[in-house]
């Protein structure tokens, strides 16, 4: 046991003698929440919108507009500012609005609105909201000119009749609930899933470093050395496994104790969440292991574990959350273990769940780590002692 | 000058000949582009799959014709629309079922709207505290309905008023769009996250040319390069021609890749060639400094690590970032902002010179960082 934890310990010094390693496991993490947690999770980031054009009815829309709080309008003077705006792209939409535009529906005649669109699917997907406010405001002019078209009476006699009936009735209202009962305005979502997906990814790939430095004991000659004492071959691979298994743990319980502090991150029941964490670093430790015993150098490796870390994090919800993802896409997510375990933070930080309901998710983790340290203790056999 | 040549040839061979430079340089980038584009690719409006229910427990002509219209959404733009029966139980129906949200018509629903005056009208929207993004794809949608059912009572009410028969489908709004792209439409998902890669991979490609002067050191070879009657600025010139051509070749490879398996439209070929040059000029000064700070090859590898990842989140090769605030002025200081930016511009544009401001923005990113990095690396070249 002794031999297992020096073996283990001194992988860990390893780590933390690279100053650069300290960044990454120490700074990094830290900084992907907040710049990431202050672009998504920020309320007061609504994408912004720009509208030209003068008058009530311009006014009453973006007054709507704005209290949907799905942007944040800015006025403009012309509609070639406009244009600049959404070239620059300092606004992902502009409207222009003819001046004259609520006389002319209260005419009977349609007006143009022109939408200036900015790249990219930012602008798409605010459109229909702003389109709406919109819409929903020219409601009594609409129907003003439509009934302008019916008979021979005064359109300002019409116009007078639409507003008094518009006073006279109450506008439909939308009640929104959360299921459950929540009020669905102070959704915690945000922070605590962007913090889930980071501890996540930064947690396998620093563990999956690991796999580096495995391959440079065999180089150097470490690696036989140590199978040249009276130390078993299984206690020798136990130890490199727990080495790596200390680093994931390490990195996933700092980046959860901070982020509780300084951001207010919420992560459930904490018992449940670090027996999570343990399951999760040995899954980490097991492709560690395995990317070490397979490949032949260590800029490989490096290739491998970029790769490996950075894409089955995104498969796995670490960068956009699995909620968004779409049917088959969630599907396929399920070959990550990051999937599994951000299932499972979802379920204790958001639902207040404890370990038995994460029960399915742990076994499953438990799976992936029994099956990648077996291949791997079968690999290392093999490689430790090749020269 | 031969030595300079004779240097390049001679890391480039070593470097084809290894396959780092394809799995680093070329297969990850390209595997993560795929992955990202997969993942992200469909978020755009009419992409993201809603499922929506709806409960209808009045039964009114005007709760049926509301419910009707929800229903013919079903299939359109990734909507999915489900008519349950009127007592079903929406927060048993989300826990069970999985929806997004659910439209309730309460059982007075149509009373209300043909009441003369009286309490407002109400629909329940209950969403899943799972799903906020497509509940509020949910809730513009019954937005747009209560504006139609609006216009329809408003309609019905003043007609009546004034002694007028109106058919009883209410008109559509007079309000028209015409949608314009002013600064074009811009890069796809998978165009970008292709050139988001590929500039951020493009700082651990040219590692392989510079950090090389680290090991050379190590391995004793430097000593003997400076023993040979060739002048020192050979060796870091070789050097940093390595590390140019490395991540030229790379980057095009990438950007080429992108128009075959990904359909992208990067616009005028020269344009491209442009930005991709200028960055990886600014790459290779970037990661000169720390080869030329770094004590050994590995803790270079690890500090270029964090340059290459910290700048490309910053610099939006992970996810679109504006240039507005602390955040954009950061942006702006990164070559990945003005390489994806240049490219975005490039797309729509009929000239290939609209990419002179990113270009020129990366040679003074390039020249700023490059002539300390030629100074700290000249250091280098002790035996």
């Amino acid at each position: 046991m002794t031999k297992v934890l020096s073996i283990a310990s001194f992988n860990l010094l390893r780590m933390f003698r690279e100053r650069a390693n300290l960044f990454f496991v120490l700074v990094f993490p830290l900084l992907i929440v907040f710049v990431i947690g202050s672009q998504f999770a920020d309320d007061d980031d609504a994408p912004d919108v720009a509208v030209a054009g003068t008058g009530a009815f311009v006014d009453r829309s973006v007054e709507r507009l704005e209290d949907t709080g799905a942007a944040s309008v800015q006025r403009v003077d012309s509609s070639a500012e406009l244009r600049d705006l959404v070239e620059d792209r300092d606004v992902v939409l502009g409207v222009a609005v003819p001046d004259d535009a609520e006389d002319a529906l209260r005419g009977g005649a349609g007006v143009e609105l022109t939408v200036m669109l900015g790249p990219g699917d930012g602008s798409t997907q605010v459109e229909g909201v702003v389109m709406r406010a919109f819409e929903a405001e020219a409601v009594a002019a609409d129907v003003t000119g439509y009934l302008l078209t019916l008979t021979d009476a005064a359109a300002d006699d019409i116009g007078e009749v639409v507003e008094r009936t518009v006073a006279a009735g109450a506008p439909v209202e939308i009640n929104r609930v959360l299921a459950g009962g929540a009020d669905p305005d102070d959704e915690p979502l945000g922070i605590d899933q962007v913090a889930i997906g980071i501890l996540l990814l930064m947690t396998f790939l620093n563990a999956l470093t690991g796999a580096s430095a495995l391959i440079q004991s065999r180089q150097y000659g470490v690696s036989r050395r140590m199978v040249a004492t009276p130390t078993s071959l299984r206690l020798i691979v136990v130890g490199e496994g727990a080495g790596r298994w200390g680093v994931g743990m390490f990195q996933a319980v700092y980046i959860m104790a901070t982020t509780a502090v300084l951001f207010g991150v919420s992560w459930g029941n904490i018992p449940a969440a670090v027996v999570l964490l343990a399951v999760f670093a040995a899954v980490a430790a097991g492709a560690a292991m395995l990317v070490g015993a397979v490949m032949h150098n260590d800029e490989q490796a490096a290739g491998i574990t970029v790769m490996v870390g950075l894409g089955l994090g995104a498969l796995g919800g670490s960068m956009l959350p699995l909620d968004l993802f779409s049917g088959t896409m969630r599907t396929v997510a399920n070959i990550t273990p990051h999937a599994w375990a951000n299932e499972a933070f979802v379920e204790l930080s958001r639902r207040g769940g404890t370990l038995v309901d994460i029960l399915p998710q742990l076994g499953v983790l438990a799976a992936f780590a029994v099956v990648l340290m077996s291949l791997a203790a079968w690999r290392l056999r093999l490689t430790l002692t090749r020269p | 000058m031969s030595a300079v040549v004779t240097i390049t040839a001679k890391d480039l061979k070593e470097r084809l000949r290894d396959k780092s430079f394809f799995l680093l340089g070329i297969l990850t980038p390209l595997v993560l582009a795929f992955v990202l584009d997969l993942v992200m690719g469909d978020l755009g409006e009419g992409q993201l799959e809603v499922d929506i229910a709806v409960v209808d427990a009045d039964g009114s002509v005007v709760s049926s014709q509301l419910r009707a219209g929800i229903a013919g959404l079903d299939g359109e733009g990734g909507l999915e629309v489900t008519v349950l029966d009127a007592d079903a139980d929406p927060d048993a129906v989300i826990d069970a079922d999985g929806y997004d949200a659910v439209i309730v018509i309460p059982d007075d629903f149509g009373d209300r709207v043909t009441a003369d005056g009286g309490s407002a009208p109400e629909l329940g929207l209950v969403e899943n505290p799972d799903r906020p993004v497509q509940a509020g794809v949910a809730e513009s949608i019954v937005v747009g309905f209560t504006t139609n059912i609006e216009r329809a009572r408003l309609l019905a009410r003043a007609a009546d008023e004034l002694g007028l028969d109106v058919a009883p489908v209410p008109p559509a709004t007079g309000i028209e769009l015409d949608r314009v792209w002013p600064g074009g439409e811009g890069l796809d998902t998978g165009a970008r996250m292709m050139a988001g890669m590929a500039v951020m991979f493009v700082f651990f490609t040219v590692q392989f040319g510079v950090t090389t002067l680290l090991d050379e050191k190590k391995s004793g070879t430097l000593t003997r390069l400076l023993a040979a009657p060739i002048r020192r600025d050979s060796i870091t010139a070789a050097k940093g021609a390595v590390s140019f051509l490395l991540g030229v070749l790379a980057t095009m490879i990438l950007m080429v890749t992108g128009t075959l398996l990904m359909g992208a439209d990067w616009g005028p070929w020269l344009g491209v060639s442009a930005l991709v040059v200028s960055a990886v000029l600014t790459a290779v000064a970037l990661m000169a400094i720390v080869a030329g700070i770094a004590k050994t090859s590995e803790g270079a590898s690890a500090a270029q690590a964090i340059i290459a990842v910290g700048l490309a989140m910053l610099g939006g090769s992970w996810f679109p970032v504006s240039g507005e605030g602390l955040m954009g002025l950061l942006a702006k200081m990164t070559p990945h902002y003005w390489f994806l930016n240049g490219l975005e511009d490039l797309t729509d544009a009929t000239t290939w010179t609209v990419v002179g401001r990113p270009v020129l923005a990366m040679a003074v990113i390039a020249v700023v960082a490059g002539v300390p990095a030629a100074v700290l690396l000249r250091r280098r070249l002790r035996p």
